[in-house]
């Protein structure tokens, strides 16, 4: 019979140490590269797949934040201010509280400046925004003026307060103050 | 039959020659193993090719999990998150800080002297957390000087720094009375306090403002700004955020 000739043999052997040497340990060495590789994605998937989960539990949790509560927020710390809107609103406050608003000025103050380790400035922390006012009347009156600021529904704190005896006779008091007030985004200047 | 065992013409088939052909057949372990070698390796082979096969469509799979996964995931949302984080973030640092001039002004009030008087008054606050303040005090004697020094002293809120720039008004002598000349008329000298901020937080009083033209124009804050279900949405969105981003 054919398939017991010695030459038959010889060939079977060949065949096999050909179909070990060319396909089987090539074969095995890309099997090991896909079953890395399939780990590698089921381990960053899982990653993709947390971080969605997470985002939206944070999506449903900023949600879940009332519209009233949110609005106060953007109250509290708005984008961006409109100075104007600020003076008109310390001018109504002095109004309201019987004093009289001499002077107001708009400045942009001095954010927080931290440095990256190449020495790249980063502005932290919300934009500071300065307005000087000048108000006079009498202590009572500017006491109230303080309250009302403490009340208002966005941040006016006050940074500097310089109280003066004014015009003694008629018992009014002058007073220079820095009042300050922020927002979350730098406004770029207007060109 | 005497002479011939066998008279047919058919020649016999020699019993001991068929025996001899029928033990010639060897078989040789080589060969067994060989096949068994190649049908082993066929079967590697057959086996080792599904086997990459069924790899190679697990692969594609979790690749297109992966783009799912990352197509999923909502960049504007994220962005919503982190404006409102670094909102919640910004303002529970500003209300932290907050101080209240009004209650400042009291302190000192309640602390000078009924025979002091108050001048000038000035408060600048450095940082966040550093608030100093400067009141020049006119006072009648410096026992009233020295009484309103421990005054200070005891106070919990405010704290002598320094006192300094003492001057000192005293009646001019005039010929033929002893009595007053030179005597201290105002003494006047300026004290540098420091404040413990965290000792005058910025207080919300129950009742708003009560004209209510004000609060129509101003929005005057009301207690949902500063309630406590806001404050713990505040912190928990703020822990969470922390923990993710």
């Amino acid at each position: 019979m054919i398939f017991n000739s010695f030459f038959t043999q010889i060939l079977m052997v060949v065949l096999a140490a050909g179909m070990l040497l060319f396909y089987v340990r090539p074969t095995m060495g890309e099997i090991g590269v896909i079953q890395d590789s399939i780990l590698q994605y089921q381990e960053e998937r899982a990653k993709a797949e947390s971080v969605n989960g997470q985002l939206a539990a944070l999506v449903a949790e900023v949600n879940n934040i009332s519209a009233a509560n949110m609005k106060a927020l953007s109250t509290y710390l708005p984008d961006s201010i409109d100075d104007a809107a600020v003076m008109r609103d310390i001018h109504i406050i002095a109004q309201a509280s019987n004093v009289v608003l001499e002077d107001i000025g708009y400045s942009l103050g001095a954010s927080d400046v931290k440095y990256t380790p190449e020495g790249e400035p980063i502005v932290s922390g919300p934009v500071r925004h300065d307005f000087a006012t000048s108000i006079s009347g009498d202590y009572e009156s500017i006491k109230t003026f303080l309250t009302n600021l403490e009340r208002n529904n966005y941040p006016l704190e006050v940074h500097m307060f310089t109280l003066d005896a004014g015009d003694e006779e008629e018992g009014d008091l002058s007073a220079e103050l820095t009042l300050v007030t922020y927002s979350l985004l730098r406004e770029e200047p207007a060109q | 039959m005497p002479g011939s065992s066998n008279p047919s013409f058919i020649p016999k088939r020699n019993t001991v020659t068929r025996e001899r052909q029928g033990s010639r057949r060897q078989v040789y372990v080589g060969t067994i193993l060989v096949r068994i070698g190649f049908i082993a390796v066929l079967l590697a082979v057959v086996a080792i090719f599904f086997y990459k096969g069924n790899l190679q469509k697990s692969l594609d799979a979790e690749v297109v999990g992966l783009s799912q996964a990352l197509e999923a995931f909502n960049e504007a949302e994220l962005q919503r998150v982190q404006l409102v984080d670094s909102k919640l973030k910004e303002v529970n640092a500003l209300m932290a800080y907050t101080v209240s001039t009004r209650a400042i002004l009291e302190a000192v009030e309640d602390s000078t002297l009924e025979s002091a008087q108050i001048v000038s008054f000035d408060i600048e606050r450095a940082d966040r957390e550093t608030l100093t303040v400067s009141a020049q005090i006119e006072a009648p004697s410096f026992d009233a000087v020295l009484f309103q020094k421990g005054i200070y002293n005891k106070n919990d809120t405010l704290t002598l720094e320094k006192l300094e720039e003492v001057t000192i008004e005293a009646a001019a002598a005039v010929a033929g009375d002893t009595g007053t000349a030179g005597e201290i008329t105002k003494l006047g000298f300026s004290a540098l306090l420091l404040v413990d901020a965290g000792s005058v937080p910025h207080t919300i009083e129950e009742t708003v403002n009560s004209l209510p033209t004000i609060e129509s124009d101003l929005e005057v804050i009301d207690e949902s700004v500063v309630d406590d279900a806001e404050a713990e949405d505040v912190e928990s969105v703020t822990s969470t955020n922390e923990e993710v981003l």
